[in-house]
């Protein structure tokens, strides 16, 4: 039932327009393209049909299609002299880039309207070769609004040689002849290897600029500052801008009443949609000079920095604040902490920075500050020594360094810890500390020099050496032997003298026992005994005594008779010469018994 | 014997001046070395080897102002160098060891059998030159007993056992002292200059890399042919290289 009453309802709808239009109307179906494109540049192919139906495009060989169709409809209704007619368009539209040189013709369209095939035209377009595909500002690509060079957009940068890290200023700017109503899309370009920051512009201003003897409308639409990050051709990439502009348009007055209010010709605004892309912008990046200081970490610019502290002086425990200061123009924000060496002693935390950048159409300039607070533990004279960084100056095309000046700290002892070490409890100890590592220092002096290549060992005075000592041995036994020969053949001389010495003295004992000198005679006889046992032993005189010679005699096997002999002989001749009285009676007895022991312990020594 | 006077004085006068003027020398690379001109300062220090004079101290300096340019292999070749004259200074030893932290190559010391670790320490306690020394006068002592055995009557079982002792440690000493000569004369190791290098399992190129090594190790050097040589490593491992990524200490 439902599907029924459906039914007859579409159908008398059906009825009611048809009635008003269809037949008031022919179906035109018509298609519109631009007739002479060039290569790579994009253009819209448009169907219009005014009346509705299942549209069905065409191929499009030889093109590349973008998009589409999109569709809009249009209506517009008119009453004249009480007749309303209205009419209405719709339009399918076709986004297409040509792709091939030549002339290339685009097959009809096809829509179907009440069951009828109706075909549009077709349409022929030829592709020529345009100056555009080499060319590099092809600013404007919507072809349709024939606006080239009325409304395009464009990157400007400031320097095109630049060093890596060296800033360039990018304008992307818009200019314009006609009325801009708004910009509905922004592209940022697409950008590799760069580093970027975006200077604040404000709001959007207007200004004018003479290109080519023609005055632009121009806003600056953004300003930023790239920082390129590899050597070598980089490219700024397009970006694309999506605006509405207002079209003047022209037409004539529909009717009299619009004569009769805006004249024959009437000028209106007509909204165009419009999408701008720039043209891309190659950069050459120089590579820094190769000579690279090995502190250096990619500062570009030039720099200056300071370090304070806010007292010279101080207690243990009590606090310093220092302070670095790093000022300069270049890409600051990529700057890190210098390295500092703290003396080891000292407690560090960790500092406070406070960033002022500046980003203007000058580049980036600013400074940076570290506020480090310090807390030195023991008392002494230290120094923060100097440091600092190196930037590459694209101004000189030089390295510099920038370094601060050491500072010298000066710790006394603090109240707290002296009431530490008075109580001698705690004194605060810590293991030395190994701060780094290096290598021990030349040696100053040159030390033992030998020729190169000579070696003590082997050599001619160790062989030398080794050889003569030796000999020099061998010869000293030699010599000592001789010596001792010589030494020996002494008291063999005495030996053999002695008992000729004993005579001879003998011979003067006998002369005084004539002459009756009886104190003569003894001392000559004692001195012949004496004498001759000294020769016989090679004994000197002064070291003999009675207990050796009997030692001696019986060593050598001398009888016991004759020793007791000669040594009573040896007495009582000793004991004649100090007494008061001599005894001359046995004189001739004892010269006799003298000669006679001499003779006999001469035979036993022999 | 006036003319022979005269030269002797003469001889004596100009290899005082030799001294100076190598003193001198010196000096001033050293002073090159405390300004931070490292490369200066080596030339000076080359040119007192060039001129053929040798000391520990002239290697260990050049081998210091190679490390201050971050040329390790050259300051381990010259530490080395310094270390096979004095081989009982603590500097060396000890820039040899800090120098040995900055190569690529870490190797495991096989620990010697303790006799070797012995025989190396007793050999490397003492110069060249003090092994020499030390030879002469136990020789000279041994000489004395002798002849104290030969001429006194008295005592003569003890002259003989002093003089039969030192007799055998003037051989020990001589022994030792050859050795440390042998040590001196052979260039029996080295160090690799090449930056990273195969060692094959045989003298051809083709063969097996059994492992790499890199710049600044110390290898030992065995047998040898034109172009190949073999060489053993700390850890005992062995292979053979090109002769040309190698220079000997």
């Amino acid at each position: 039932m439902s599907k029924l009453y459906k039914y007859i309802l579409s159908f008398s709808f059906l009825l009611l327009i048809s009635s008003n239009t269809l037949l008031a109307q022919k179906v035109k179906f018509t298609g519109e393209a631009p007739a002479r494109v060039e290569l790579q540049q994009q253009f819209r192919v448009t169907y219009t049909c005014n009346k509705d139906g299942d549209f069905e495009g065409p191929d499009f060989n030889g093109f590349q299609l973008l998009g589409g169709p999109s569709v809009s409809s249009q209506t517009s209704m008119s009453i004249v002299n009480g007749r309303t007619s209205r009419s209405s368009m719709k339009s399918y539209t076709y986004y297409l880039k040509a792709k091939k040189e030549g002339t290339i013709i685009i097959q009809a369209a096809r829509i179907e309207i009440d069951d009828k095939i109706y075909k549009s035209n077709e349409l022929k377009v030829v592709v020529a070769k345009g100056k555009a595909a080499n060319n590099a500002p092809k600013e404007i690509t919507n072809t349709d609004f024939k606006a080239e060079g009325k409304v395009f957009i464009k990157s400007i940068v400031s320097n095109r040689n630049v060093y890596m890290g060296e800033p360039i200023i990018l304008t992307q700017k818009l200019y314009s002849k006609e009325k801009v109503a708004n910009i509905t899309d922004f592209k940022e370009p697409t950008l590799t290897s760069f580093y970027k920051e975006n200077i604040d512009i404000g709001e959007l201003t207007l200004g004018t600029e003479v290109i080519n003897g023609e005055s632009y409308n121009v806003v600056i639409l953004r300003k930023s500052i790239l920082f390129p990050q590899k050597s070598g051709k980089l490219e700024i990439g397009n970006f694309d801008l999506d605006i509405v502009i207002q079209v003047i348009k022209q037409r004539r007055a529909r009717d009299r009443m619009e004569q009769m209010m805006y004249g024959n010709v009437i000028r209106y605004y007509e909204n165009k949609e419009i999408k701008l892309k720039s043209p891309k912008v190659k950069i050459n990046v120089k590579p820094l000079p190769s000579n690279k200081p090995s502190s250096f970490t990619g500062i570009v610019g030039s720099f200056s920095i300071s370090a304070s502290v806010d007292k010279n002086e101080l207690k243990t425990n009590d606090a310093i604040n220092f302070k670095v200061k790093i000022k300069g123009k270049g890409n600051i924000g990529l700057m890190e902490v210098p390295k500092i060496d703290f003396p080891p002693d000292f407690e560090i935390y960790d500092p406070k920075v406070f960033k002022n950048i500046k980003r203007t159409t000058a580049g980036v300039s600013g400074s940076k500050n570290y506020e480090y607070l310090i807390i030195p533990g023991n008392e002494g004279n230290f120094v923060i020594p100097s440091f600092g960084f190196t930037y590459f100056n694209p101004k000189t095309e030089k390295y510099q360094e920038c370094i601060t000046d050491d500072i010298d700290i000066k710790v006394l002892r603090g109240e707290g810890n002296a009431d530490i070490s008075n109580s001698g409890s705690a004194v605060s100890r810590d293991e030395v500390k190994y701060v780094g590592k290096d290598i021990r220092y030349i040696q100053l002096f040159i030390g033992e020099t030998s020729k190169l290549g000579e070696h003590k060992f082997n050599s001619w005075l160790h062989i030398l050496l080794m050889l003569i000592s030796p000999i020099l041995a061998i010869l000293l036994i030699i010599f000592i032997k001789k010596q001792d020969k010589k030494l020996s053949n002494k008291s063999l001389m005495r030996h053999k003298k002695a008992t000729k010495m004993a005579k001879k003295r003998l011979k003067v004992a006998k002369k005084a026992m004539v002459e009756e000198n009886n104190n003569l005679f003894y001392e000559e006889t004692s001195k012949a005994l004496w004498g001759y046992l000294a020769d016989k032993f090679s004994i000197d005189l002064s070291k003999l005594s009675m207990d050796i010679v009997k030692e001696k005699l019986q060593q050598n096997n001398v009888n016991e008779d004759y020793i007791i002999e000669i040594n009573g002989l040896i007495n009582r001749c000793e004991y004649a010469r100090y007494a008061p009285k001599s005894e001359i009676k046995g004189i001739n007895d004892i010269y006799v018994r003298s000669i006679d022991v001499i003779s006999k312990i001469e035979k036993t020594l022999k | 014997m006036k003319k022979l006077l005269s030269t002797l004085l003469f001889s004596f006068i100009i290899s005082f001046s030799l001294f100076a003027n190598v003193e001198n020398t010196f000096q001033q690379a050293n002073e090159l070395y405390s300004n931070g001109e490292y490369t200066q300062a080596i030339e000076l220090y080359d040119s007192l080897i060039n001129s053929n004079v040798s000391s520990a101290n002239i290697y260990y300096n050049i081998g210091n102002s190679y490390f201050k340019l971050d040329d390790i292999p050259n300051a381990i070749l010259y530490f080395e160098k310094a270390k096979k004259i004095e081989p009982n200074n603590l500097d060396i030893i000890y820039n040899i060891e800090l120098a040995n932290t900055r190569i690529a190559d870490k190797i495991e010391q096989v620990p010697h059998f303790f006799l070797k670790t012995i025989y190396l320490t007793t050999l490397n306690s003492l110069t060249e030159k003090q092994w020499t020394t030390v030879n002469i006068s136990l020789f000279i002592i041994f000489l004395i007993f002798i002849v104290l055995f030969y001429t006194r009557s008295t005592n003569r079982r003890l002259w003989l056992s002093f003089s039969i002792a030192f007799i055998i440690l003037t051989f020990t000493s001589g022994i030792i002292g050859f050795q440390s000569y042998k040590q001196k004369t052979t260039h029996n190791t080295a160090i690799i200059f090449t930056p990273t290098i195969d060692i094959k399992s045989a003298p051809d190129t083709k063969s097996n890399t059994i492992f790499i090594l890199h710049q600044g190790t110390k290898i030992t050097l065995l047998e040898k042919t034109a172009q190949w040589q073999k060489v053993r490593i700390a850890s005992g491992s062995e292979g053979w290289l090109k002769t040309n990524n190698i220079i000997e200490i």
